[in-house]
């Protein structure tokens, strides 16, 4: 019967005209709707026999279908109960909400933040969708992964996207054993966190039988709990043949801290320094600039870089500089960050000097997590607001990303930013765009302190701030710190705001926008402290 | 009895109120808040300069604003909804204020007229004869129009048969918008509709047995002129499914003078989708009184307007509904509905496999053009090696619709375990439409983001 209806279809297809017959009546019991046909119609013509049974069959069909069996019931792979907590009903509703997509995109990895402080997993619902969006934005995996929970890891293995998300069977020996290039690298960079000694060797046995491109590829992983032990590998790849090998171990070396490289840069910058202290007038730092550029200088890195508006021979300078811990001058010239800027400030080759410190500072608060790598930074962004449009131009941007991302760690340091920043940021788009920057890169919400350290910022700025022509901040500094305000204290001015500014100003939607997102990560935050 | 955020945000009409909805819900928006056993209702200030009214009927929930937006419920009304879900304090209990007692009394008067006009008769014999004898006039006509148009459908379909649906598929979709504005102009509306979505079903080179698909499609319709032109000779419940398929509406009126069927009634999907320019919900409802059934609420709605009735997915109501007339009753009209609430735990029954197949089976033999068949299935697991399938507990196989969307959410909810699973059954495969996950129930229009 089955058959015989996929046979009827290829005939309709063809066409009763060319198929040169006429259809017969179906099999029996079917054949009896086809003999009762209508007296004064005694022949059914050949296409109404091909409709009606065609319809009869399916009727048929569908009326006595059989679902197929199928192989032996083998018993099915299920996901492990959860040991996490639930979700929090409405918090899982809030996220449903961001997901639906009428929210800024950053709300999500602040939802997932907290839903990780809760110790909670995410409803099995938004699993997808999740992966989905981290799939395309891996900035969101970190937040993403200790949260999809025991349900998650196992979907995670049954769709060829979502591999980043499951956990390794075998700790990922075999992805670096014979992976593919990329999962190589992230086994590497796994392995290293987890035993970076076992990784470097395993990286070390493989060298010489990887091509020149997986070298380059495979190195930078040793940044991942880089330390003194990876040196004596990264010097021998400084002699490696391919460029993009070397510049990567130049790279690592000059990072570490305490390395014979950056040693090495210390002895050729030092003979060129000198402290020059007039009697009447502020200390100076002179530079001699260097007369060549010989190989060994080269195998270090000198010359590697490109500096904008800055000579061959200063660039040469600067890439020295960036080699050397930034500690380093503190002892030499028993001083103060802030002091030492005052010195470069006043030379001749204050560009190349200042660039050069602030490359160091950022290499090395990459690998330093304590407040102290911060001093450079904060003394760098000090120098830079307070500097005119010329000598800010030595100070790369990422300095302020690396201030915004660390900015909750040093309160003290961090106020008295502010307070930097208050004296400029109206007068000069370019403050307040690094100010935009600062909020931005911020990976959590501030403490309620700063939070109402920077509304007394905006509070006293207000004046200067409502006049029209103004809104521009407001459209670039408000919706920053709106996602990252403390929403308690936020909230709190939110009367206070109101009041100051007209039905009609410019502000009414920058305001208003900006206290409903507040309001919503407030939501957010509580929302986790139902209870499940 | 309040819904929580998610479910008043269901009844949003579109993406945007929702937003709008959520954003509104704020103390700051909002003035002379309060509420009553029966109601809620506050003031919102909105761009104008007096305040908006916004008022909700809790009973149904029913909304009512003074603003202009055209939007139903609008985002006044949501938002005062969601407010009162998240911040229930605000809320004093007090007497209602005028404007909205008002309201209330008069969706009570319209509640109880609904009532008598399904109950009342015309007084004057003379004027109710001569309009009884215009209708018939319309009515003949009507049926000479249509019938005529079944015999020029008929000769079509024969054609088509000689010619060959390959042949026809290279003469383009005009061939098929021409039959159907034909059936359009014999007052068969529905059938322009379905030919035009079967000539569709024919260019899109995405779906597999298209052929097949169009074919069945076709034959069905072969089958329903068929019908008509025997019609007297087929059983009276039967008759109304044919006329209703051909494009005779039956009054919403003439629906609600039926007898009711009372009971606890539970919704267990929906689904909204586009048919051409109207938008289309589709609800089920379980329930009613000791021989409990299901229910099919087709509500439909034009442009950005919403749907007149609210009833969210995951909640259940006390109230009376009236069937149309079929020989396999399923849609229905809502005449009574109180005491609205969260669905904590189901009363439908889910059934297995086989007697899904028998009850199938039972509704085919009474109403061979069947176009949706609720059910409620336990005991499912989707397949991880093939996921278009879903398997019961002997391992038999179950295919997914082509047009179902979601089957990694079915995996992630079920993470190898059974689920249970309300949908519509065509014969051959399972559309999903709701899954009930820890006691709640998830609507995938909607819950699956």
């Amino acid at each position: 019967m089955n058959d015989d209806l996929r046979q009827r279809q290829q005939l309709l297809k063809i066409g009763t005209a060319r198929a040169g017959r006429a259809p017969a009546p179906p099999a029996a019991p079917l054949d009896a709707l086809f003999q009762q046909a209508p007296a004064d119609q005694p022949q059914l013509e050949a296409e109404a026999t091909l409709w009606r049974s065609l319809g009869a069959l399916d009727l048929w069909e569908r009326s006595g279908f059989l679902p197929p069996t199928g192989a032996a019931a083998q018993t099915p792979d299920t996901a492990a109960p959860e040991h996490l907590r639930a979700c929090p009903p409405r918090a899982e509703a809030i996220l449903a909400m961001l997901l639906r997509g009428a929210h800024p995109v950053g709300l999500q990895s602040e939802w997932l933040r907290l839903l990780q402080r809760h110790g909670g997993h995410l409803p099995a619902r938004l699993l997808p969708r999740m992966f989905d969006v981290a799939t395309r934005q891996p900035a969101l995996r970190a937040q993403l992964l200790p949260v999809i929970g025991e349900r998650g890891q196992w979907l995670a293995r049954l769709h060829a996207d979502w591999t980043w998300a499951a956990a390794p069977a075998d700790e990922g020996k075999a992805a670096w054993d014979t992976g593919m290039p990329e999962q190589r690298l992230a086994a590497l960079r796994a392995w290293r966190a987890r035993d970076p000694q076992a990784a470097r060797n395993a990286l070390a046995a493989a060298w010489t039988s990887e091509t020149p491109e997986q070298r380059a590829a495979l190195l930078p992983a040793l940044s991942v709990n880089l330390g003194l032990a990876d040196e004596a590998f990264l010097e021998a790849a400084l002699d490696d043949r391919r460029k993009e090998v070397r510049s990567a171990a130049q790279r690592l070396l000059a990072s570490l801290p305490g390395s014979a490289l950056g040693q090495r840069m210390l002895a050729r910058l030092l003979p060129l320094l000198r402290v020059e202290k007039p009697w009447l007038g502020k200390a100076r730092l002179d530079l001699s600039l260097p007369e060549a550029c010989d190989a060994a200088m080269r195998r270090d890195g000198v010359g590697a870089s490109a500096h904008p508006a800055i000579g061959e021979k200063a660039g040469w300078v600067v890439d020295m500089l960036a080699a050397i811990d930034p500690r380093t001058w503190l002892r030499q010239f028993e001083s103060t960050p802030h002091a030492c800027l005052a010195m470069a400030d006043a030379s001749e080759f204050r560009a190349a000097l200042i660039r050069g410190w602030t490359l160091a500072a950022l290499r090395q608060a990459q690998l330093d997590t304590s407040p102290d790598a911060m001093a450079w930074p904060y003394a760098l962004a000090r120098y830079w607001i307070e500097a005119n449009v010329v000598q800010r131009e030595a100070v790369p941007d990422a300095l302020f990303d690396l201030i915004g991302a660390r900015f909750s760690e040093d309160p003290d340091a961090s106020t008295a930013l502010l307070d930097v920043f208050q004296a400029h940021w109206l007068k000069e788009g370019e403050v307040a765009q690094q100010l935009h920057r600062v909020l931005n890169t911020a990976p959590d919400t501030w403490s309620a302190a700063l939070t109402r350290r920077f509304l007394l910022l905006l509070q006293t700025s207000r004046p200067t701030l409502l006049q029209p022509g103004q809104p521009w901040i407001a459209r670039l500094v408000l919706p920053a710190f709106a996602r990252v305000a403390d929403p308690a204290s936020a909230a709190a001015t939110e009367a206070q705001w109101r009041a100051s500014v007209g039905d009609s100003s410019d502000w009414r939607t920058p305001i208003d926008n900006f206290f409903d997102l507040v309001r919503l990560r407030h939501e957010m935050i509580l929302s986790f402290q139902e209870p499940a | 009895m309040t819904l929580d955020a998610n479910q008043i945000l269901a009844l949003a009409p579109d993406p945007a109120s929702a937003k709008a909805g959520s954003q509104l819900a704020a103390a700051h928006h909002w003035s002379n808040l309060g509420k009553s056993s029966a109601a809620l209702w506050g003031e919102c200030q909105g761009s104008g300069k007096t305040p908006y009214r916004t008022q909700i009927d809790l009973n149904g929930p029913a909304f009512k604003c003074s603003c202009p937006s055209r939007k139903f419920p609008c985002k006044h009304g949501l938002g005062l909804y969601l407010l009162t879900a998240s911040s229930p304090a605000l809320f004093d209990t007090s007497a209602e204020p005028q404007w909205v007692s008002d309201w209330l009394n008069s969706r009570q008067a319209r509640q109880e007229k609904k009532g008598d006009k399904a109950a009342a008769v015309s007084q004057d014999p003379a004027a109710v004869a001569a309009a009884a004898a215009q209708a018939r006039k319309r009515e003949e006509k009507r049926e000479d129009k249509v019938g005529a148009g079944m015999r020029e459908l008929q000769t079509w379909l024969h054609d088509l048969a000689r010619e060959g649906l390959a042949a026809m598929r290279s003469r383009g979709q005009s061939l098929w918008d021409g039959i159907a504005a034909r059936m359009a102009d014999a007052q068969a509306a529905p059938l322009a509709r379905r030919l035009r979505r079967a000539g569709n079903l024919l260019y899109q080179s995405n779906l597999r047995n298209a052929d097949g698909l169009v074919a069945n499609e076709l034959a069905s319709i072969y089958l329903l002129t068929e019908a008509w032109q025997r019609l007297d000779g087929l059983p009276p419940a039967l008759q109304a499914d044919v006329r209703a398929l051909l494009g005779w509406t039956v009054s919403q009126d003439e629906v609600l003078r039926q007898p009711g069927v009372e009971g606890r009634w539970e919704v267990l999907a929906q689904t909204t989708f586009d048919d051409e320019r109207l938008r289309v919900r589709a609800t089920w409802l379980y329930g009613g009184g000791k021989e409990a059934r299901w229910a099919l609420l087709l509500q439909y709605a034009a442009g950005t307007q919403g749907f007149d009735l609210q009833l969210a997915p995951g909640t259940a109501f006390d109230g009376e509904l009236c069937f149309y007339p079929s020989a396999w009753p399923l849609r229905a009209q809502v005449k009574r509905q109180e005491n609205m609430r969260p669905l904590s735990a189901m009363a439908a029954p889910p059934s297995d496999l086989d007697s899904l197949l028998d009850t199938y089976a039972h509704a085919l033999a009474a109403q061979p053009f069947l176009e949706r068949h609720p059910v409620l299935l336990d005991g499912l697991v989707p397949d991880a090696a093939d996921l278009a399938v879903l398997r019961d507990a002997g391992g038999r196989a179950l295919a997914l619709h082509p047009d179902f969307r979601h089957p990694w959410h079915l995996l992630a909810l079920s993470g190898g375990h059974p689920l249970t699973v309300c949908g519509e059954w065509d014969g051959r495969t399972l559309l999903p439409l709701s899954v009930w996950h820890e006691g709640r129930l998830l609507n995938i229009d909607g819950d699956f983001v």
